[in-house]
């Protein structure tokens, strides 16, 4: 076990090493931020050297990526380029937004995928389960800024009921959520229906149903419970695909959350912001796809530990 | 029959996008990219008060809403299949060759693998559309960047279980270089999966495709996209809803029509999903 975890651990440091080599130099040839602040101004040559000079930026690469990564290490992620403020805060009071969205979303995702998914499967082939099918088909199948629009057209531009975007209330976190529910439910319906369908098929359940418990019981006590393990692996795995769904839909209600800081900071040349933020998001998610490995080799004793 | 009406149904919904993109100057009532100003925002020819000329209505520039969504097929197909089948060669071949070999060449490999699936998708578009400029031949790339390894994953997966099987042990014995092995033994063994995820990854592509041209960094803004045509409509939204409408139920029912066809194939390849 305590080999397990340490090849897990030092493949994830890799993994993370080689995200902040990705970002570091792909931002480095997406052109000059100096550049991009200087824009509109007619600068003097002395003026663009001080200001590159200021920022680090005339040392050689493999120094900067040093001092990037050793800024890390410390927990430093330096400065906005753009309005100087420090972007671990910058980062920090984002993702509280980030955060806010995503749970919405994921707990309306589970609170929609578990129930249909388990009627589905108790009800297979019949009416119920393609009703359930060809709504989770629907689900992923259209694109989630497109339902977010919608949501907004009718129920902000045609009932008036909630705003059509921004930040503060709960009344603007309604409609990003339940867009956000509704597209993870679409992915996960159908994983709920087809391990419940697996799980009621094992010898275990019969052996429950013979030993006369009653229906319900057998249900939910033996069945639900074997089969919501996959999907909380998916949860954990998934955590990706979640932050991107975020980030666009943060783009249609005008969200202030990381990807919308995001896609400002790329737009401004902003490097320190994008690679903080980028960093953050691949250390999330790939620190929960350990957490998943390690709980999932906690709970099934049946996975090798090699 | 409910299998089969599932590949009908899908089959339908392709072929028509599939037709709407070869013949799309013929199918096309108006110039896509020509607008009227008199027809501006002119609304669907049902509704009330609705365009005698626009079946669907018409955009800000007074664009053909209906044209444009016939010519955006165009954009999404080519995205979707070319993307979806690099990535599928790209996959295939590292993910066999990661299985085949195994040791250092599979760490590496699957490293790469955890990297890329770690990494937030449209964050890396982003930031590859940001250094390349938009263009499609970039958004290709970028997709095709991002969705080999869920084939490298699989094909790994499955190549690993063929490995132990005595016809691929046999062909080795008879000394067949590890290449012809993986091409003549392997591969036909595990051609159905790849054609699942394949199916799957063209509608993920074209979902993928819309959203990149929705955020402005997709291709040449002046060509009809779906994406695109979301995004200009959401800044009617309060007046005209059908611009944000229609382009929407195209991606829909394309994206569909493909989600159908792969589900059809994998319960074909796995009975355990049957009804």
């Amino acid at each position: 076990m305590g080999r397990y975890l340490l090849q897990r651990l030092i493949a994830t440091l890799v993994v993370l090493l080689g995200i902040s080599l990705i970002v570091f130099f792909v931002l480095r040839i997406t052109g000059d931020p100096v550049e991009a602040m200087l824009a509109g101004t007619t600068p003097t040559k002395e003026a663009i050297a001080a200001l590159t000079h200021a920022m680090g930026l005339d040392k050689p690469l493999p120094v900067q990526y040093w001092v990037f990564l050793t800024g890390l290490l410390h927990g430093n992620f330096g400065n906005s380029i753009y309005d100087g403020e420090s972007v671990f805060q910058l980062i920090r009071v984002r993702m509280a937004a980030t955060a806010l969205l995503a749970v919405t979303g994921l707990v309306l995702g589970v609170a929609l995928s578990v129930p249909l998914g388990v009627l589905a499967a108790l009800h297979k082939g019949r009416p119920t389960d393609v009703g359930v099918r060809t709504l989770s088909l629907l689900g992923i199948s259209f694109p989630s800024f497109w339902l977010g629009i919608m949501l907004v057209l009718i129920f902000a531009v045609k009932i008036h009921a909630l705003p059509v975007a921004g930040y503060g209330s709960w009344k603007n976190l309604v409609l990003p959520g339940v867009t956000l529910g509704i597209a993870q439910a679409g992915i996960m319906t159908g994983l709920v229906r087809s391990n419940m369908i697996d799980v009621m098929n094992e010898q275990f359940i019969q052996t429950a149903r013979a030993k006369g418990l009653p229906a319900r019981a057998v249900i939910y006590l033996h069945g639900l419970r074997n089969a919501l393990l996959p999907v909380v692996t998916y949860l954990g795995l998934s955590l990706g695909t979640l932050l991107g769904g975020v980030v666009i839909i943060e783009q249609v209600f005008a969200w202030p959350g990381i990807g919308e800081l995001m896609i400002t900071s790329i737009n401004r040349r902003d490097y320190p912001v994008v690679q903080g933020g980028a960093v953050i998001l691949a250390l999330f998610i790939v620190g929960s796809n350990l957490l998943v490995d390690l709980c999932y080799t906690l709970i099934d004793p049946r996975i090798k530990m090699s | 029959m409910l299998r089969h009406s599932s590949l009908v149904a899908g089959g339908i919904l392709v072929l028509a996008v599939i037709i709407c993109a070869i013949f799309a100057p013929h199918l096309a009532p108006y110039n896509p990219l020509v607008g009227h100003l008199a027809d501006r925002l002119d609304p669907p020819s049902w509704v009330a008060g609705g365009s005698h000329t626009h079946f669907l209505g018409a955009d800000a520039v007074g664009r053909d809403l209906f044209s444009r969504i016939i010519y955006g097929t165009r954009i999404s197909l080519l995205v979707g299949f070319t993307s979806a089948a690099a990535s599928a060669v790209i996959g295939t071949a590292l993910g066999m060759f990661a299985a085949y070999y195994g040791g250092m060449a599979e760490t590496v490999v699957m490293r790469l693998v955890d990297l890329v699936l770690a990494f937030p998708f449209i964050l890396l578009a982003i930031m590859i559309v940001a250094i390349l400029g938009p263009g499609l031949s970039k958004i290709i790339f970028v997709l095709a960047a991002t969705q080999w390894a869920g084939f490298a994953r699989i094909v790994r997966g499955e190549t690993l279980s063929m490995k132990e099987r005595e016809f691929v042990e046999a062909a080795r014995a008879l000394g067949l270089k590890g290449w012809r092995v993986m091409i003549r033994h392997i591969l036909p063994n595990i051609a159905s999966s790849i054609i699942v995820l394949f199916t799957i990854a063209v509608a993920v592509n074209i979902l993928a495709e819309s959203s990149l041209s929705y955020l402005g960094l997709g291709v040449d803004p002046r060509i009809p996209t779906w994406g695109g045509m979301l995004a200009e409509g959401q800044l009617y939204i309060t007046t005209a809803w059908w611009v944000a409408t229609f382009p929407g139920i195209a991606i829909m029912l394309t994206v569909m029509g493909f989600n159908l066809i792969g589900d059809w194939l994998r319960d074909k390849i796995d009975p355990k999903y049957r009804v």
